[in-house]
Order: structure tokens, then sequence, then C-alpha cells
């Protein structure tokens, strides 16, 4: 995709992801002369490793749920919108309890979140009416009808193309090698071909964008956080619903009083589903672990055979899959886990829109159209609030 | 062994010969013999239809690679039948799609 | 973990040769493969409830390969089959997975000889059921003894193909033609070369001549077009092709058949290697992707060889030779041999080789694969087999600037099925290179990930490493 060689823009965003591609089709979409310049391909990075996941049942009221709510909805508006299918699924979400610990904190859990988000408290009988296959170990669960997934690929691949439906340029196999700086303000970005100036710069380059932040003399304080996940052979339906445990529910940010061996560390934030429909429908995704080995990749003894034990463990009949490929992404992890959304104090004109961790996919379009009007009235979104650079 | 099924008459003395159904009709088969191979004698053809577009797939490469000759196998869905030895009473059914699941752990 | 000297994972002719040459030597061997039974492809056994009352009447592949078998079974080689090597973790830590158990095990050395797998060929009607490829009808034919149809088409590249035509007619079956790719001029120009590899030369001039004493029309510079059928194969076209395999039009010949047989080469099988982290490169003139090797065919890992049709396609009998010094260099790491000894045998058998190399540069030239072979599809074709995906989706994604296997991939889904990217990786590396205008050395492969064939995770949760 040449354009030509050095041109003017209102703002470049770097990083081609669901991140990426959601900031340039919100700006595209205010009228904004918008390039997205990417140095593989669309979706190319974290956001091809992603299982897709776009779970809100368990997000801390305020903010946090507050943007998840809302970005649902706007993949619903973007389903139609857009001009190619993302493959998104309100499956519903399951987070179950596997004794009577978590049985007792996920009531209590789902009996205060309800005011904020359609979420119930499932019995055993009910659970299993839902999912038969489900190991009888299982007491409970909580179930959120919202929860779902989509193809990431695919998301990003949308967002682009809408972009440039409505005008905005998208530059693939282009690296960005250099950040101009012009009176102290970010002007643009060097590729090895040539210099795109713009007053307004985004850096959603993901695990990448510590070192486009050192392009431009910023420091972002965001580093790889490995996950490994598996994926069997498409199968007859299993599971309906997306099945995550009582690990994953952050309960000291609930205000619950919980016990360390519930309130997992990141290592014990395991999920699975299997896509109902689509292109990737009856395969099983297993997901995932937890590892901070910078940008290595690849797959490990431990990994995979935990990931087939945690499956087997929550659906026995999984044990007769097959599992066909294990995979690794890299999660944008900040110092603090949050969003690292907004200007960077150092250097004016220059955005950062990463730090999604495990949640990009859930946050991208609200992350885009916030930051898209951050960026087009020049005042910062109150929802953004606490996710801003300066807090750092 | 009828005149009219695909086998090579000689120079070799097959196992003993016995029964798989295949989508419910009895199939003579050798023991010894793959499914597919009991199947291709037999003039049966089309093993599976895709889930995508319905269209027939069968015994492709032969060695467990192209994973196209699938079927159901004892009410197991996605069962390579090129690797997979015949025994007495084996239940075989064209797969349709991703099959199906009787839930056995 | 345990720690084994040499781990050997494939029981074909080259890891079969491995084995007995490191094994005699007195190196601790363990042999792995995924088949219920040794010999891998070209040395495949008749199941073992089939009896043979006349072993003479079998061709010479079945006693050759027994008798390989049984030396490696003497010799007290530790052999695991029905097992799967499923991964390959710090270059040397060997995972496998059998039945319903999974272990580790750390190999001091380890020797791939993985094989090869059908070139597969994208053109329409290729997923037709009575469509297979050479090597699964000669595995139907040989081990199973049953005919892939009554009146079979013969399309392809190499010398497998007189062997398959003449195992059909040997079964009873009516061979329709034999269609080989390349125009086969001036083979008097290959004399110098094949002069000392008569033997070769003559099985397959002995192989062509009962072909034509049969009556079956053996068409050079010929390809296949299309196959036509609703749900099995009916017809089958095949046309003229130029020298570089590009098929002219206007010069279609049909012919009515049950069956097709396609063989059009192999492609080395590189998970392992690709996966442990050995390097490789693209070679043009056999359009395969092989393990860099030393002469003593060691990868650029150190202790790990590879041997075989795994390293690059070039027979059984370079596959035995390669085997056998792989073994020998290994009990020599190993300390097992003593230097004299070590000199002379390596020296001969890098000897033979050279000696058989020349052969293969003959065949290589002979048989070289013409671009128009990655031509033969149109826009609905096929190209990905398991997820359905055709030439006409892959070409868009790539011009659209999925310019790398691994994004044609996550855009399309293309490589994500059950043959984890083996069908339709190799021509969608050539469409890549076509449409973006690189050489195919540069166009990359997808990303390799355990596990190197699809295992069930009943296997995988049952750890039975040994403490």
């Amino acid at each position: 995709m040449a354009g030509v060689a050095g041109r003017s823009w209102d703002v470049v965003v770097v990083g081609a992801g669901v991140i990426g591609s959601a900031v340039t089709y919100a700006l595209a979409r205010l009228g904004r002369r918008v390039c997205l310049v990417e140095r593989g391909a669309v979706a190319g990075g974290t956001s091809s490793a992603s299982a897709g996941q776009t779970s809100v049942q368990g997000r801390v009221p305020g903010p946090s749920l507050a943007l998840a709510l809302a970005n649902i909805g706007l993949l619903a508006e973007l389903a139609a919108e857009l001009p190619t299918d993302f493959e998104y699924v309100q499956s519903g979400g399951l987070i179950l309890a596997e004794d009577e610990t978590e049985y007792r904190l996920l009531r209590q859990f789902a009996a205060q979140q309800s005011a904020h988000v359609p979420v119930e408290f499932l019995e055993a009988e009910e659970v299993r009416r839902l999912e038969p296959y489900l190991n009888p170990r299982v007491v409970g669960a909580t179930y959120c009808p919202l929860d779902g997934y989509l193809n990431p690929m695919a998301l990003a691949l949308a967002l682009a193309r809408g972009a440039q439906t409505l005008g905005a340029e998208v530059r693939t196999q282009t690296e960005v090698i250099g950040v101009s700086i012009q009176n102290g303000r970010a002007a643009g970005v060097r590729t090895r071909r040539d210099t795109l100036s713009a007053g307004i710069v985004v850096n959603a380059a993901g695990v990448w964008s510590a070192d486009l932040g050192r392009l431009a003399g910023v420091e972002v304080p965001v580093v790889p956080r490995k996950g490994q996940l598996l994926v069997t052979e498409p199968l007859p339906p299993l599971v309906s619903t997306v099945l995550s445990h009582a690990g994953h529910i952050p309960f000291k940010e609930h205000g619950i009083d919980a016990p360390p061996h519930v309130e997992g560390e990141l290592q014990k934030k395991r999920y699975m589903k299997q896509a109902k429909s689509g292109g990737f429908q009856g395969r099983v995704y297993i997901g995932s672990t937890s590892e901070f080995v910078g940008f290595d990749r690849g797959n490990t003894w431990d990994g995979v055979t935990g990931l087939c034990q945690y499956a087997v463990d929550t659906v026995p009949a999984l044990a007769r899959a097959r599992l066909v490929r294990g995979w690794a992404g890299l999660r944008p992890r900040s110092r603090d886990g949050r969003f690292v959304i907004g200007e960077a104090p150092a250097l004016p004109g220059f955005f950062l829109a990463t730090g999604h961790d495990s949640i990009g996919v859930l946050h991208s379009t609200m992350t885009g159209k916030l930051l898209a009007e951050w960026i087009h009235t020049g005042r910062r979104p109150e929802l953004l609030a606490p996710f801003d650079p300066a807090r750092f | 062994m009828t005149h009219d099924d695909l086998r090579i008459a000689t120079p070799v003395q097959r196992g003993r010969l016995l029964t798989i159904l295949v989508d419910g009709r009895e199939v003579p088969a050798y023991e010894g013999e793959t499914v597919a191979a009991a199947l291709l004698a037999a003039g049966y053809r089309t093993f599976r239809l895709t889930p995508r577009g319905q269209t027939p797939r069968s015994y492709f490469c032969g060695m467990g690679v192209c994973h196209d000759c699938l079927m159901m196998v004892d009410g197991l869905p996605n069962v390579r039948t090129c690797m997979t030895p015949v025994r007495d009473g084996l239940r075989v059914d064209t797969q349709h799609g991703l099959g199906e699941w009787d839930g056995r752990s | 973990m345990r720690s084994v000297e040499c781990v050997v994972i494939g029981g074909g002719p080259a890891g079969l040769a491995a084995a007995q040459a490191a094994a005699r030597a007195g190196v601790q061997v363990m042999l792995v493969d995924e088949n219920a039974q040794l010999g891998g492809q070209y040395y495949r056994q008749l199941p073992v409830t089939f009896q043979v009352p006349n072993s003479a009447r079998l061709p010479k592949e079945y006693a050759e390969g027994r008798t390989l078998i049984q030396e490696v079974q003497a010799l007290g080689v530790d052999l695991r089959l029905d097992t799967v090597a499923w991964a390959v973790f710090d270059a040397e830590i060997v995972a496998l997975a059998s039945g319903d158990a999974t272990e580790r095990l750390q190999a001091e050395t380890l020797i791939l000889a993985p094989g090869a797998y059908d070139r597969p060929v994208p053109f329409p009607g290729w997923t037709l059921p009575g469509v297979m490829t050479a090597g699964g009808a000669q595995n139907l034919m040989k081990a199973y003894r049953v005919l892939p149809g009554r009146r079979v088409l013969v399309a392809g590249s190499g010398p497998l193909l007189l062997v398959v035509a003449h195992s059909l007619l040997q079964g009873g079956a009516e061979v329709a033609a034999v269609c080989e790719a390349s125009p086969m001029r001036d083979l008097w120009r290959y004399a110098p070369w094949m002069l000392p590899h008569l033997n070769f030369a003559q099985q397959g001039y002995d192989y062509w001549r009962q072909i034509r004493e049969a009556g079956v029309p053996f068409l050079r510079g010929r390809i296949i077009r299309h196959v036509l059928g609703r749900t099995e194969v009916t017809r089958a076209v095949i046309s003229r092709c130029d020298e570089a395999w590009r098929p002219l039009s206007g010069t279609e010949q049909g012919f009515d058949v049950d069956a097709v047989v396609i063989g059009y080469g192999f492609v080395p099988s590189l998970e392992l290697s690709r996966l442990a982290g050995c390097e490789h490169r693209y070679l043009p003139e056999v359009d395969s992707w092989v393990p860099t090797r030393t002469p003593d065919l060691e990868t650029t890992l150190p202790g790990v060889f590879v041997v075989g049709d795994g390293a690059g396609v070039a027979g059984s009998a370079v596959a035995r030779a390669e085997g056998g010094l792989a073994g020998l260099v290994v009990a020599q790491r190993l300390g097992k041999i003593a230097e004299r000894d070590y000199g002379i045998l390596r020296a001969r058998a890098r000897g033979r080789l050279r000696h058989l190399a020349g052969f293969r540069r003959v065949m290589d030239s002979l048989y070289r694969v013409g671009p128009g072979l990655y031509s033969l599809a149109d826009d609905v074709t096929p190209l990905c087999r398991c997820e359905e995906i055709t030439v006409g989706e892959a070409l868009a994604a790539i011009r659209e600037g999925a310019t790398h296997p691994s994004e044609v991939k996550a855009w399309t889904r293309t490589g994500m099925g059950r043959c984890q990217g083996r069908m339709c990786g190799p021509t969608l590396a050539h469409l890549i290179a076509r449409t973006a205008g690189r050489p195919v050395a540069e166009v990359g492969l997808f990303t390799q990930r355990p596990p190197t064939k699809p295992v069930p995770l009943s296997a995988l949760i049952h750890d039975v490493t040994a403490v």
C-alpha cells in the first residue's frame, strides 16, 4: 500500500492492531485526516494471538466497567457499520464456583454486581442445564448474557477497512524508524522511505510501544506479559458460553474479602470457549498462562500440559479431542496494570494508546472513540482520566 | 471377497474376515486392514461432508497427514480412517460437518 | 528426567539405518515412530495378520525393509511405536505422546528422520473422492492390497509414476495414461551421469517397458488440468504443458476414469527441525525448504542431525546412507568408536553419499518442478483443504497487504486446520511470491508451533516422565 511520499496529516497512528485500527477509524469518522502506519500487516502483532474475549461481568464498577459496557454497545453498532464482519458473538459467560468458598464469594459478587451489569447466580443444576459437559465438581456459577467473543484479526481488519472507506490511509509493511519533533512537539514520523508530517502522533504499538516511545524520547512503562494458548480441532458442540473461574474476579477491588488462594495471581486466570459460529466454529480455545520473559513467544512443556490438564479437568469430554496448535501472545502490561491512554507529558502531540494487557479487544473500540474525541476536541474525556500517562 | 470389490487377489493371504458397520450397513473387512482400505475396497467413496461447503471428501494422502479421511468411528468424530485398524463390529459413520458428540468422557 | 544417548525420530529407511549404525557401535538408542509398525512409507510392511506364501512375488522393498527392521529389533534398540514426538524444547528435550500418556526425555544426541509427504498441488477437482496422492495410492496397494479404482489416470512427475502405474497394472486395474509433466527431452545428455547408476536406470526402464507393453500411453509434457465428478471422480482432463509446466490451452485431452493418482514430488517434513530451532534454507532447484547441514549431516544445532527425505527428498538409497553416516557420527561423538576406525568408516559413508549424489542431481534436473504447477488452480479451487479457503480468497488477502504466510493465515484461516498447514503451505508460498513479486526464499513459512501433529488431550495430561 504505497502512498505519496511524505505527506501531511492531522494524525499518524502507529500500530495496526485492534487499538490502532480503532483509533484510526474513530478519527476518520470525525473527519480527521489520518494515516495508520504498520510495520507488518494489519493485526500482525498481539491482536492475532488473542482469543478475542469480550467479557464484562467481572469488571469493577466505575470507569473500568463503564468503558467495557460502552464498548459492548459500540461493538453492536460497528457490526452494522463496518464493511466486513468480525464474528462477534454474545454467547454469555459463566464464572464457575468449584468449592464452598468460591460458591459463597460468587453469590456475594453476583448480588452486588447485578446492580451494575445483568449478572445472576446459578445453582449447580441450572449451570448443568446450560452446560451439560461441565465437570460435576462445579457447585454454582455467575452468568452474564453480555459476555462473549469476537475474531480480533477480523475486528482490526474491519476497522482499518472502515477507516479507509472514510478516507484514512493505511500503510502496511512500513516500519517507523523515527519520531519527528519540532519546537518541543511531536511533528510526525519517519519511515525507511519517507517522512509523514502530523500534528499528532498516536503510539498504539502495543508491546512495542516502549520501543516507539524511545524514538520519541518518551518513557512508556509497558512490558510484554506472555500468555500461552491452545486450540483444539473443530468439534461438535461441547460448551456454548465462555467459561472462566472464580479466580478471575478481582474480589478485593469489588470490596469483597477473599482468601489468597481464590483471589488468584495472574497465573491462575484460566478460561475456555468454543466458537459457536463463523470461521472458527467448533474449536475450543484454552487459555492462558502468565510469564514475564521479555519477547519470547515460545510454548513450554508446563504451559501446554498445564492448559491441557485444566481443559480436561473442566470439561472431561475434551480428553478425546485433539490439540492442533499452541501459540503465545504478548500482552502489553503497564507498570500498574492499567491502560496508558493520553498525551505524554514529556512530549505534547505524542499520544499513547497502550497497556491494554489482557483486555485489549474488549476495550479497543472505546479506546479509539474516546481518544479520537480527545484529539478532536482537545479535551480529555472523563472516562479516560484514570489512564492518563501523567500518573507515572 | 466378491468379484466386484477392489481388493487385489494375490499374492497375500489376508487376515480373518470380519464385519464392520458402515452407516448401519454390514461391510466385510479383513483383520489388519485400515477402515479406509476396507471402505475403498467395498466401493465407499465419500467419507465425510465438510462443514463449510458440505463437499464430499475421502482418502487422499494415505499417511495421516491431510485429515480428509475423517469419519465417526464408534461414536467418536474426526477419526482418521487411514490410520485406524478395523475391528469386528466397529461402527463407522459418514461424518457430516463437525460430526456428533455422544458425550462419553 | 531420563537421558537417552541417541533418540531417533522416524522409523523409515533413514531412521532405521541411523538406529542400526548407532546401536551396532554400542550407543543406547531409542527409535520413535508414529505408526504401529516400523518401515515408514518406503519400507511399509504388510499388516501382521496378512500372510505371504511366496515373498518373492512381492516388490523387493518388502524384503529389504523387513531385513533392516529385524536387524534393528535384534540390536536391542528401545522401540517406541504408535508414539508421536510432539515437541522439542530447548533443542534437547524431546516430548513424546503415546496412547494416553506423555513423557519428556533428554536426548544427548537427536537424529531426526521424519521423511516427506506428497507435494500438494491444487487444481479444480483435487478434493473429489477418488483423487489421491501417489504415496497414498502406493500405501493402499502395497500395504493393504486394495486398488484406488478400476480405471486410473496417473499424473505427476518423476520415477514414482512408473512404480504406481506398475502397481496398478499388477493389481489388475486399467491405467488410462501416465502423464509426466517434464518434457524428458534429450535424455542422452544425462548418460554420463547415469553410467555409475545403471541399476537405478535399469529399474526405471523396466517399469517403463512393462507399461508400454500393456498398451498404457506414457505422455510427456502433459499436466493435470481438472477432474470432474459430482461426488466422486468420473473424468480427468490433462493438457500439454511447456518446459515450465505451464498448461497450453487448446490441447486438453479427457479420460473417463474412476480414480486419479497425483504425484508431483515430495515435500520434506520440517516440523521438528524447525521447532527445535535449526536453520533452514530454500533450494529453488528442488522447490523445497531444507535444514542446513554439515557434511556430517548435523544441523546448526549441535547434536541435532537430520537424515533422509526430511532433509531434502533424495530417495531410499540416500536415506539409508545418510542414516548410516549420522549413526556413525553420533557413535563417535559419544565416544563409542576408536578414532582411526571412525576416520575410515566416515570416509566410506561420505563417499557413498557423493556417489549417490550424482544420480540425485540427474533426477532433480530431469524432474525439476516448473512454476506452471502453481497456476493450475482457479479462484474457486480450494487452497486450504481443511478450512475450505479458496485460492481466490487467499489471493485477495495477499493483494490487500498480507504478504507473509502468517498474515494470510491470520486473515483467512488458511493453514489453521488439522493438517497444520501441510496441504496449503507450499502453494501459498508460491502464490505470495508470484503476487508480491518476491522470490519464494524470501516469502517465509508459517510459524512452527507444538504439537508437531495433532495429539489427543488425554495423552498430554498424563505425564509419565521418569523422575
